[in-house]
């Protein structure tokens, strides 16, 4: 384990050098989640969450099937809390899309193929459940979607992000860098200096803003649907600002104003341009990639836990990532394997890339090195689902329970080197979402990922659908508690 | 329902669904009326038979209609196509349908009203009502009318009072018994005009929304509600529209004549209307279902379904397509039968009676050439928005303000992504958290920056806080600022920020500078504001088009006088700008944007090549392959003022030493400087520059390339890989080039039949490693070749070129290749992928810029000179 779990003591009671104030200490400083602050409902509930967990290559389908003595091992713990569905099947994606990673990238949470080279063709399960528990928008103060990860494939955007709005365009730009995620949450915008009348000035600007932002996307605006939609969601930013800008200095209560969030470490590994070099892949050392990996599930937990988001989706890995992978693996204190692709695949450049092992996957053989990639994936992803079980609610459920989390991936059942539908046979894990689905199984389920979605959109009281307008919905009912 | 008026109301198509609408056979050509935005119409023709006479109907064939009923003591008189109104009468609509056109319009905000008109009272005042929306003599929404010898029309906004007064009114020189055509048109920018038979004879601002507007008011024609306002006269036709009409309509409807009848059938003519359902319809039904196997080059059985004269000669089992006989043709009788498509999903039920009835109709088939590249992205009516990219961002505050952050906003601002091979895709400018704390603190660095006093006075008569001096001025710095006037409401707005700066303690100084933090964070600032829904641009959402089409900014003094002097609303005024600005510098900066986004040329900057393979690569290379391009397209694009499509075969190239030697070079000397190639085989044209051939990677993979050459300049397509297919690099050995390994795939009968379409596209380029340099032999010492074939998409058979000069040649004199850059350049203009519905537009501005020999400049011109010209 290279890097201890971020504390969030340790957070609020950093050091001083902080450039970032923090804003609504009062939630941070409960033991208890802050859910109670924004929702007003009774202990039995929990706000409605709505989150998607990708993680890039995919699991090939007869590794699924060894359940948890495989590379399923890190979820073993949670085993409880999770429904694995196999044999879950994104058939009509991969059809007219782009290239095989990026059509599995956007079916995922999406069900529909993509609809051109930054676009899904349609919103994610996400997206949905939140215009539908929240018609009138989220509490004052929240970040409507946060979209986070690690990645090193920027090629198309589907690769990496994973919420879309119903029009298929992002549900908020990707923070990919533990600081730039910390930032869109955590970030303060006016340092709290300035008398009041200095503040009331700056007030009627931002006033000046929203006015004309709401203008714009109102009902007697010059604009399409599309372009409201998108000032609508700047103007929900411009509230944003403004609630950190200023309400916020009421929220903070005196004592704790000078309490300070670290701004996390600047991040060691590439990013931007540099982070794809043009499909060759790069050099990674396992350390830097977990330690920034836990950095953002760290982050993003505390973000749910500080009930400061709802939605969004956090990626580990884009699909179709090449990265060539050094260090040592090691899982519950044992080392498992040592990576060392390059060495391993005898190729530098693209061909020395992890992506190879998913290439030559043959089920008849071992598979060493495709194991050990897929099962460190799945401790990553346990850690962030094990920070989000360790929070207790006012209900007695953890936020891992309470939140309707999808876990997916690109690519399945092809195995990826099979001339065969390389998008049936998706791994699939889902939470309970608060009793709504059921939980401790490895489910054979054998359906289209649209009906799997569309179930639990239903069940999340979403009437929006997913796929087709004139597709028939056949439900689920094997996933439902 | 006729198949013809079917096909009207299915196509959906702009311009056609319902927009084009016949004129009388005797009006001029180019007379079509439009029914963009028509609420209510009325052409009086004679009812006949035992209609009721007393109903005046709305026929504009909106789903409410607003029918108007004859009322008052006094005599209509009915004549063929119009009804004589005179003293003591009026027709006046249901208070319903009076409230609705009050709502739609209030909604709109933009309004025009058209008459057709014959006086027979020259003296006649009040104004004498024509047509009106109004509660009594006092209060109206708007009323037209005539005051003597001038048209007046009153329009009640915010700032006007009840009566909708001040008017625009404009005297009728030479006001006689002949039919006058009058429209009054307002924007919902509040800018509004006054033509008389297609002339405009006034212009004023009229801001103010229609918020004040009530319901309870009635639609009245020839009258006030109790008939103290009669104008006496003819009336042949009125139209009321929820938008502002531009000159071209305006001017059409006036050719239309006042006989023009909106009734019947659409304007376009049954063969116009087939033309139109084929190339919308069946066109792509062919494309997508058909011409996998049975374009040119592929033939299966003999058929080629992509051309007319091909299609209809049918194929080694017979006739294809027999106009109006579907039995007899064997595309519908497999069709139906589910024989075809051959191992590919059916048609299903519309599809097939689509066909069906196509062929049963007369197989009308309009183009030479059915472009399977055409139809891959069907249309898509969604458009968004253009928020400024980061660049534009940096230019809008330098060119507005003086003030250079272009190192600020490039650290703060989150990058634009690229998407559809632009980074300016409007649909992917996303706006983040990110993007609004960077907006609020780059407006306090460059208000910080700037001399705030001497830049007010620019705008102000004083340095007082009056409301006298403060609104011109806000009215002033808003214009320059958010490039176009203020409505009343945004002036309301700033000047109530200087209203809480100055009650807060702060200075003239102070409220200037909170007013431009606000402006500078506006949507109107930071976005590229337009009216979609008219799709009517005013002057200044046409000045604001120009400038970030030429400059990636906004319009500088001259071209917002041109807007204030209309002279953008015609042709020759927007040439004369856009004459002007092709000589600002900011045009070559602009294209050269154009040129790094198309090519991707940012990559060049995180270029890792595997170092064991090349050894000798450094990265200063990179950017000096960047450097080439930029330096070659500028050359010849601006200094040569060349054909775009030229640039893929060049006698010159630009090196630094470095790359000089790299390339073969004899270094001239120290920096970038230009080389005479046209005796170097191996160098001349973008294909030939390492920026360009470093798109295959490490491996020089010969399936980018040859996709790059395919997509990028032979504007086609191929099917995608099988799913699951193993996709990684087949390695070259000794024995074994990309050549033969290529050739392996082309002759596989699983990939053959779309590999053989684009790797061959880059068996020119097999010369060139990974990353550029130019080779006989490769690493394994094999001898490389540069010999191929071509085929461009739409002929039957490939054509064959010897070395990679001459596919460079073959490329640079390709029609084909010439209209595909000419579609980069508009897709980048336009800040969005093209679909199927623009194939028209594309294919005529390419012609208007030259066709093979289009410039840069020409093509942007041309598009936009495309709206003035309909």
């Amino acid at each position: 384990m290279p890097t201890p779990p971020l504390d969030r003591r340790a957070l609020l009671r950093g050091a001083a050098g902080t450039v970032i104030g923090l804003p609504l200490l009062e939630e941070m400083i409960g033991t208890t989640s802050a859910a109670g602050h924004a929702f007003a409902g009774s202990a039995s509930q929990a706000p409605t969450r709505a989150f998607n967990v990708f993680f890039g290559l995919g699991i090939p389908s007869p590794l699924q099937a060894e359940g948890f003595d495989g590379v399923l091992e890190p979820l073993k713990p949670l085993r409880d809390k999770l429904l694995i569905m196999r044999n879950v099947d994104h058939v009509r994606c991969d059809q007219s899309g782009i290239n095989a990673h990026f059509d599995g990238a956007s079916a995922a949470f999406t069900a529909t193929p993509p609809d051109g080279e930054a676009r899904a063709g349609g919103a994610s399960i996400d997206q949905v459940i939140r215009r539908a528990a929240y018609p009138d928008g989220l509490p004052s103060g929240m970040v409507p979607t946060l979209v986070a990860g690690t990645f090193f494939r920027r090629s198309r955007v589907g690769r990496f992000v994973h919420s879309f709005h119903r029009d298929g365009s992002v549900a908020a730009t990707m923070q990919e860098r533990p600081r730039d995620l910390f930032t869109r949450v955590f970030g303060r915008l006016i340092d709290g200096e300035g008398d009041a009348s200095q503040l009331r000035m700056r007030r009627s600007v931002l006033d000046a803003i929203v006015d004309q932002y709401q203008s714009l996307s109102g009902p007697n605006s010059i604009l399409g649907a599309a372009s409201k939609n998108r000032l609508s969601d700047h103007l929900d930013r411009v509230r944003e600002f403004e609630q950190r800008a200023f309400a916020d200095r009421k929220l903070d209560p005196v004592e704790t104003r000078d309490s300070k969030l670290r701004e996390p470490p600047k991040s060691k590994l590439a990013h931007g341009g540099k982070a794809d070099p043009g499909g060759e892949g790069l050099d990674m050392q396992l350390d830097d990639l977990t330690h920034e990996w836990r950095l953002m599930a760290d982050l993003y937990a505390l973000a749910i836990e500080m009930d400061r988001v709802r939605f969004g989706s956090l990626t580990f890995l884009a699909a179709g990532e090449r990265l060539r992978m050094t260090g040592d693996y090691v899982y519950n204190g044992e080392k498992r394997h040592t990576f060392n692709d390059s060495k391993e695949l005898g190729k530098g450049g693209s061909g020395g890339c992890s992506h190879e092992f998913w290439h030559k996957f043959r089920e008849s053989q071992k598979n060493v090195s495709l194991r050990a990639h897929a099962h460190m994936k799945m401790r990553e992803v346990a850690y962030f689902l094990n920070r989000l079980d360790e929070t207790q609610e006012a209900n007695g459920k953890s936020i891992l329970q309470n939140a309707c989390i999808t876990i997916s991936t690109e690519s399945g059942d092809g195995r990826h080197s099979d001339v065969k539908r390389e998008l049936s046979g998706i791994f699939h894990a889902i939470t309970e979402a608060n009793g709504r689905f059921k939980t401790g199984d490895i489910m054979n389920v054998g359906r289209e990922g649209v009906d799997v979605y569309n179930t639990m959109l239903q069940s999340m009281g979403a009437a929006e659908r997913l796929g087709p307008a004139d597709r028939e919905h056949r439900p689920v009912e094997g996933i439902l508690a | 329902m006729p198949r013809l008026c079917f096909l009207v109301a299915t196509l959906g198509l702009a311009g056609l669904n319902g927009s084009l609408v016949r004129a009388e056979p005797a009006a001029t050509h180019g007379s079509t009326r439009t029914a963009r935005g028509l609420q209510a119409l009325y052409t009086f023709e004679s009812q006949g038979g035992n209609g009721d006479r007393r109903l005046v109907p709305d026929v504009a064939g909106q789903k409410v209609v607003i029918d108007l009923a004859i009322a008052g003591k006094g005599s209509i008189q009915r004549r063929e196509n119009s009804l004589q109104f005179s003293e003591d009468c009026w027709a006046a609509a249901s208070q319903d349908a009076s409230d609705r056109l009050t709502r739609v319009l209030k909604r709109s905000n933009a309004l025009s009203i058209e008459a057709w008109f014959k006086t027979s009272d020259f003296q006649q005042s009040g104004p004498a009502r024509i047509v009106t929306l109004s509660r009594d003599t006092r209060n109206r929404n708007f009323t037209l009318g005539q005051n003597i010898s001038k048209i007046e029309v009153r329009l009640r906004r915010r700032g006007s009072d009840s009566n909708g007064l001040p008017p625009i009114s404009a005297s009728i020189a030479g006001l006689s018994e002949k039919w006058t055509h009058v429209v009054f048109s307002r924007s919902s920018r509040g800018d509004a005009f006054l033509y008389v038979n297609g002339r405009q004879v006034s212009s004023q601002a009229m801001p103010g929304s229609f918020e004040p507007w009530e319901v309870g008011h009635t639609l009245l024609i020839g009258n006030e509600l109790g008939g103290s306002r009669p104008w006496n006269g003819d009336l042949a036709l009125v139209a009321i529209f929820n938008v502002a009409l531009n000159q071209q309509e305006i001017q059409r409807h006036y050719r239309a004549g006042h006989r023009a009848s909106l009734l019947g059938a659409p304007a376009v003519t049954p063969e116009e209307l087939a033309s139109l359902h084929f190339e919308r319809k069946i066109a792509p039904l062919l494309s997508n279902h058909c011409l996998e196997c049975h374009d040119s080059a592929s033939r299966e059985g003999g058929l080629d379904l992509s051309k007319k004269s091909e299609a209809f000669a049918g194929g080694d089992s017979g006739p294809a397509i027999v106009p109006g006989d579907p039995l007899e043709s064997l595309v519908w009788t497999s069709v139906e039968s589910d024989d075809m498509p051959h191992d590919r999903d059916s048609l299903n039920a519309a599809q097939k009676t689509l066909l069906k009835d196509w062929i049963a109709d007369g197989a009308a088939w309009s183009l030479d050439f059915v472009d399977p590249a055409v139809y891959r992205h069907l249309p898509n009516s969604q458009r968004w928005i253009s928020r400024l990219t980061v660049e534009e961002y940096i230019e809008t505050i330098r060119a507005t303000l003086g003030v250079d952050i272009a190192k600020q906003a490039r650290a703060q601002l989150p990058p634009d992504v690229r998407a559809d091979g632009f980074r300016n895709t409007a649909y992917n400018l996303t706006v983040d958290f990110g993007h609004i704390s960077a907006y609020a603190a780059l407006a306090d660095t460059v208000v910080e920056r700037m001399d705030v006093v001497a830049f007010a006075k620019e705008h102000a008569a004083n340095l007082t806080f009056t409301d006298k001096n403060m609104r011109p001025m806000v009215e002033s710095i808003g214009k320059q600022v958010l490039r176009g006037p203020l409505s009343k409401e945004e002036v309301a707005l700033y000047r109530g920020i200087t209203t809480t700066v100055a009650l807060s303690g702060g200075d003239f100084e102070d409220a200037v500078a909170f007013v431009l933090r606000a402006m500078l964070q506006s949507p109107r600032f930071l976005y590229r504001v337009e009216d979609e829904k008219s799709g009517y641009l005013d002057a200044y959402e046409q000045a604001n088009r120009l400038s970030y089409s030429v400059w990636g900014g906004p319009p500088d003094a001259a071209l917002m006088r041109a807007a204030d002097d209309g002279e953008l609303t015609t042709a020759a005024g927007i040439r004369r700008q856009l004459d002007r600005m092709w000589e600002d510098p900011r045009a070559v900066t602009r294209s050269l944007q154009f040129l790094e986004q198309w090519l991707d040329l940012e990559r060049l900057s995180s270029l890792n090549p595997e170092r064991s393979r090349f050894p000798d690569w450094n990265p200063s290379l990179a950017e000096a392959m960047r450097r080439e391009t930029i330096a070659t397209f500028r050359d010849w694009v601006w200094n040569e003022r060349g054909p775009l499509v030229q640039l893929l075969d060049l006698p010159f190239t630009y090196a630094t030493p470095g790359l000089a030697m790299y390339y073969g070079l004899t270094p001239q000397g120290e920096g970038l400087l230009r080389y005479d190639v046209s005796q170097m085989s191996s160098r001349g044209g973008l294909l030939t520059h390492g920026s360009v051939l470093t798109i295959g990677g490490d491996d020089a993979s010969m399936v980018t390339r040859g996709l790059f050459v395919l997509r990028d300049l032979l504007f086609s397509e191929v099917g995608d890989p099988p799913p699951g297919l193993d996709t990684s690099p087949v390695p070259t050995a000794r024995g074994v080039t990309h050549r033969v390994v290529a050739t392996q795939r082309i002759e596989a009968e699983a990939c053959g039949g779309c590999h053989k379409r684009f790797e061959p596209l880059a068996f020119a380029l097999e010369k060139y490693d990974g990353l550029g340099r130019f080779q006989e032999r490769d690493e394994h010492g094999n001898s490389l070749r540069e010999d191929g074939e071509i085929l461009f998409p739409g002929d039957a058979e490939p054509t064959r070129y010897e070395t990679s000069a001459e596919m460079m040649r073959l490329l640079a004199e390709s029609e084909r290749v010439a209209e595909c850059l000419t579609r980069k350049v508009i897709q980048f203009c336009l800040a969005r992928p093209l679909d199927a519905s623009d194939a028209r537009m594309v294919t005529r501005v390419h012609t208007a810029a030259g066709g093979i020999r289009a410039r840069y400049q020409d093509i942007v011109t041309q598009l936009l000179l495309l709206d003035s010209s309909n």
